[in-house]
């Protein structure tokens, strides 16, 4: 166990810095940030100036070393709109940003869990055979107009609740509901997939022919057993939905770290960009580190391979 | 051939040599009747078809030039306002509204239809390009080719695929041609991952140590026994990721990154139409209702075409 671990913490910390390699050439190398600092229609020499302020003048590994440390040493650079330190700018957006989606997932588990299950149980029947389409369609709607669809219903057509703003718990209502919409799918497919087979295995049979009741079975022995893949699955896509937040918050004005980067990309803020990018692939790795090691201390098999 | 073939053969008798041409046929009625028989092939593909001959014709079947305005005319309502509302502005002259700077709906989504396809098709054939080769690669040699493919698979991965894509697009300017290359660079994820386990799948039959033990060179072996044999998986992913790649396109284009005005894209038309969604809801019904037909069509196609092509469902 310690072994595979290891192993996969060095791939996790070698994505990364490929990850930290990229943001920075992308941003260092592809555009010219000098230029971006100083803004639409500068002269050249207020170019040039910006250039040597920010030491863009000197050797680009000389750059990346120093941004790199100063990376780790918690030191995420500053916002060139909004002058101030950009860990200070993250910080403020993350508690909403995590909300929505902490909000999200357990949305898409407590619907997305029964309805597979519910599939499992009887395949083929009307049950299952809604879930897919339920499954099909969400697959087919862009999450962006999702969104809007249910602004417009609940709230500009029934007002039930707030199409915009954090001020109370009811303004997360819809963006979870339009963040979620695109992991029920997943989570029913898999939940149902995973009850299928270990509904059809011997120790189930062996509850059943012991006579224990149904509702025994199905929760104690199967559900458990069928859940597995589904936390591991869960955890990854919470990073999924960190990623996705940008669409959802741009539509609903929520501010959170989506909106941020929404925001920063609009007017080339790159170290507000480059922070949000690599935050969320650290959060990314991080938790698929995690559910790999779940998978692999759940299941011995995985550890060997 | 499979053994009742070659039993049915009477030896070599006068005219057993169409025997074979007419099993040539006889397959093709078959294939022939698993596609038309499957409904939800049947739907997707017209769907799509439709909508791909909408797309390339486009200029002869606009009823008005997507891109003039007409401020007299803004906020039309479509034409069944006229119907269940009454309403006097609505007319067939703009059957779908126009928008609000007085453009025609219609012509608007119907150029737009273009921009979908176009971006889909390509950005899928360059995904799928990059996907295969690394994937086929991967699963063909194995060792330290499979390390190096499955670390890049890793890697792009753990990039959140809407940022990143928004801040590439917004770092190079949203012209369609960065668009397509961006996206095509960002999803071929899952060809590499589908591509990988078809061929590990395949790469110790029989067939392939046959060809490996008469000599073939490694490339000759995949282009010829591989490729042929991970062809159905390859156009199933394809499809998915045309429609995710269609998606995309949208999405950074509703976010005001993607394709940039006056275009009519879908996903811009959503964009634009965002602030009038109070007073004219129809305005953002339409194109959404739009991308949801086109994807929905492309993903109940690929769905058909894996259920077709499945190896349980063969005669």
């Amino acid at each position: 166990m310690l072994n595979y671990t290891l192993k996969r913490l060095g791939v996790a910390l070698l994505v990364l810095s490929v990850v930290s390699v990229l943001t920075f050439g992308f941003t260092n190398v592809a555009v010219d940030p000098a230029h971006a600092i100083a803004g639409e229609g500068a002269s050249d020499r207020d170019i040039e100036a910006v250039r040597k302020a920010y030491g863009f003048d000197r050797p680009l590994h000389v750059q990346y070393t120093e941004w790199l440390g100063n990376w780790l040493s918690g030191d995420m650079g500053t916002s060139i709109r909004q002058r101030r330190p950009v860990t200070e700018l993250l910080a403020e957006r993350f508690p909403t940003t995590m909300a929505l989606g902490a909000a999200s997932l357990l949305l898409a588990l407590s619907i997305g869990v029964p309805l597979g299950v519910a599939a499992a149980m009887r395949p083929n029947s009307w049950i299952d055979r809604s879930a897919l389409v339920v499954a099909v369609l969400g697959m087919a709607t862009p999450t962006f107009w999702f969104a809007l669809m249910l602004m417009l219903v609940f709230g500009v057509m029934l007002r039930w609740l707030p199409v915009s703003g954090t001020d109370t718990l009811w303004h997360y209502v819809l963006p979870s509901i339009a963040l979620a919409y695109y992991v029920i799918p997943t989570v029913m497919r898999l939940t149902r997939a995973g009850m299928i087979e270990v509904l059809s295995s011997d120790y189930i049979r062996t509850a059943r022919a012991k006579g224990l009741k149904r509702p025994q079975v199905l929760f104690k022995h199967a559900l458990r057993n069928a859940m597995i893949p589904v936390v591991a699955l869960a955890a990854v896509q919470f990073g999924h939905l960190l990623g996705g937040s940008v669409v959802v918050e741009a539509v609903f004005a929520l501010q959170g770290v989506g909106y941020l980067a929404w925001e920063s990309i609009k007017t080339a803020d790159l170290p507000v960009v480059q922070a949000v990018v690599i935050v969320l692939s650290v959060f990314y790795v991080t938790l698929t580190f995690l559910s790999d090691l779940l998978n692999a201390f759940l299941d011995p098999r995985i550890r060997i391979h | 051939m499979s053994p009742q073939d070659t039993a049915t053969v009477p030896g070599p008798l006068p005219g057993a040599m169409d025997i074979p041409e007419r099993h040539a046929e006889t397959r093709r009625e078959r294939l022939a009747a698993r596609v038309f028989g499957h409904v939800g092939l049947r739907i997707g593909g017209i769907i799509v078809l439709s909508i791909l001959l909408i797309a390339i014709f486009a200029p002869w079947i606009v009823p008005h030039d997507p891109y003039l305005q007409d401020l007299g005319n803004r906020r039309v309502p479509p034409i069944w306002h006229a119907w269940f509302y009454d309403h006097p502005q609505a007319s067939w002259t703009h059957p779908l509204g126009t928008d609000n700077i007085g453009r025609d709906y219609l012509s608007r989504l119907i150029y737009g239809a273009r921009i979908s396809m176009l971006i889909g098709v390509l950005a899928m054939v360059i995904s799928g390009a990059l996907g295969t080769a690394l994937g086929v690669a991967a699963g063909y040699f194995g060792g330290r080719i499979d390390m190096v493919v499955n670390f890049f698979i890793t890697t792009r991965l753990s990039v959140p695929l809407i940022l990143a894509a928004l801040a590439v697009v917004s770092l190079y300017g949203g012209s369609i041609t960065i668009i397509i290359v961006v996206l095509g660079c960002l999803i071929w994820d899952r060809f590499a991952v589908v591509m990988r386990s078809v061929t590990m799948q395949i790469r110790n039959l029989e067939y392939v140590t046959a060809a490996r033990a008469i000599g073939c060179s490694s490339a000759r072996i995949i282009l010829s026994e591989i490729m042929p044999n991970v062809a159905n998986a390859l156009v199933v992913v394809a499809t998915l990721e045309m429609a995710h790649a269609i998606l995309l396109e949208a999405t950074l284009s509703f976010l005001g990154l993607g394709v940039q005005p006056p275009e009519p894209s879908w996903g811009l038309m959503l964009s634009e139409a965002k602030g009038d969604m109070f007073f004219s809801p129809w305005m953002i019904t339409i194109p959404g209702v739009a991308l949801f037909t086109l994807v929905m069509g492309i993903n109940m196609l690929g769905d058909g075409l894996r259920d077709v092509s499945a190896p349980e469902n063969r005669n």
